[in-house]
């Protein structure tokens, strides 16, 4: 009996996944894809104009910096066309672009940590004191350090989660995604998500206990 | 019973717990005080993600300026533009490559110090070896003076 619902479970399972990707697959944004990967670049202006916003978004939210949230959106979609011929409707087109994009903020996060302690090498004694003392600078920097230190942790927490969990966590958590949404954008089942969510959110846990608990 | 924590997880996250469900779950972490600790920390990583969230003033500033896919196009040539060889100046790939040179470089030397080292399990080998003369001869006769000179000469070389 229980291994009968067992397969049951499964059957329901796997056609649940089955149907959101033949789904994804009709769908009207995968003829543009598709049009996109035979070099299209009309269909290629139409990707950018319908996810442009959503990408600059999380790159700002992560980044905080107008400047460099831009660069890394025109590097991310610069990317997404010279790699869309390996796209392969596995998974919605945002949920790719998604993981192009984290990926790119975490080389920009490591590439800002290797320039910031190039530059307070090259700054002199007198220049790092004066910095330092100055009573508002020191209370904005405070506010700005507690802020930027949080979001540093939250980053370093993040990497050691996989890729996929972390999408995952950024859309549910940030974008307030629903598990169904996520479900719909992946191509998986409700019930693989919150258990990819829950493994994902023990991982955190694991990952806060070895670096230490950071500053409120 | 993980499954029970799997299923109602996010619900409870989200605050969209309730009735008999909640009451299921309350109930199954007051048995479980381990999954309990393990979900107050949950919790606390999860108010971690309001740093990413914007606020309205941030909000307005969370869209690419007019013109965005102008600049990306101009990108994409700029990145079609650039000889195949700058591939091999990307730094993951440089550290692959020096990683690859010094394994390549390890297996080499040790290649040649086995190859060069005498093989003692070879019967031929062994007996050379020992039938080898010693590098210094001592000449001994019949003269005990000549012979202690011989000697002493042999170990003053050998110093």
């Amino acid at each position: 009996m229980a291994a009968a619902t067992a397969t049951l479970l499964i059957d329901a399972a796997l056609g649940a996944r089955t149907r959101s990707k033949v789904a994804y697959k009709d769908s009207p944004e995968a003829e543009v894809v598709r049009r996109c990967q035979a070099g299209d670049e009309e269909a290629f202006r139409q990707i950018v104009e319908k996810h442009q916003s959503k990408v600059f978004g999380i790159i700002y939210r992560i980044v905080r910096n107008r400047n460099d949230a831009e660069d890394i959106a025109q590097h991310v979609f610069s990317k997404i066309y010279l790699s869309i011929k390996g796209f392969d409707f596995r998974s919605s087109l945002i949920t790719w672009v998604y993981k192009i994009t984290v990926n790119e903020c975490y080389d920009y996060l490591r590439k800002a940590k290797v320039r910031k302690l190039v530059y307070e090498s090259d700054l002199g004694e007198d220049d790092q004191r004066s910095m330092e003392n100055s009573q508002l600078g020191m209370d904005r920097r405070v506010r700005i350090d507690v802020k930027t230190e949080k979001r540093d942790y939250l980053m370093k927490i993040l990497s050691k989660v996989s890729e996929e969990e972390r999408v995952l966590l950024i859309q549910k958590e940030v974008e307030g995604r629903t598990v169904q949404e996520l479900a719909e954008t992946t191509g998986l089942n409700e019930n693989t998500i919150k258990v990819k969510l829950f493994r994902a959110r023990q991982k955190l846990v694991k990952a806060a206990a070895k670096f230490g608990k950071v500053r409120a | 019973m993980d499954d029970l924590m799997k299923e109602n997880l996010e619900d409870h996250l989200e605050g969209m717990l309730a009735g008999e469900r909640q009451r299921k779950f309350e109930d199954y972490l007051a048995k479980h005080p381990k999954m309990a600790d393990e979900l107050a920390e949950m919790e606390e990583s999860s108010a971690l993600f309001a740093v990413l969230r914007l606020d309205e003033e941030d909000e307005t500033l969370a869209h690419p300026v007019p013109g965005f896919y102008g600049r990306v196009m101009r990108e994409v040539e700029e990145e079609r533009g650039e000889p195949f060889w700058m591939v091999f100046l990307e730094p993951f790939l440089i550290r692959r490559l020096a990683f690859a040179s010094l394994m390549w470089l390890a297996l080499l030397g040790s290649y040649i110090v086995v190859a060069q080292s005498p093989d003692t399990t070879d019967p031929q080998v062994l007996t050379r070896i020992l039938t080898q003369p010693p590098e210094y001869q001592v000449r001994l006769g019949g003269d005990l003076d000549k012979n202690r000179n011989s000697m002493l000469r042999v170990m003053l070389a050998s110093k």
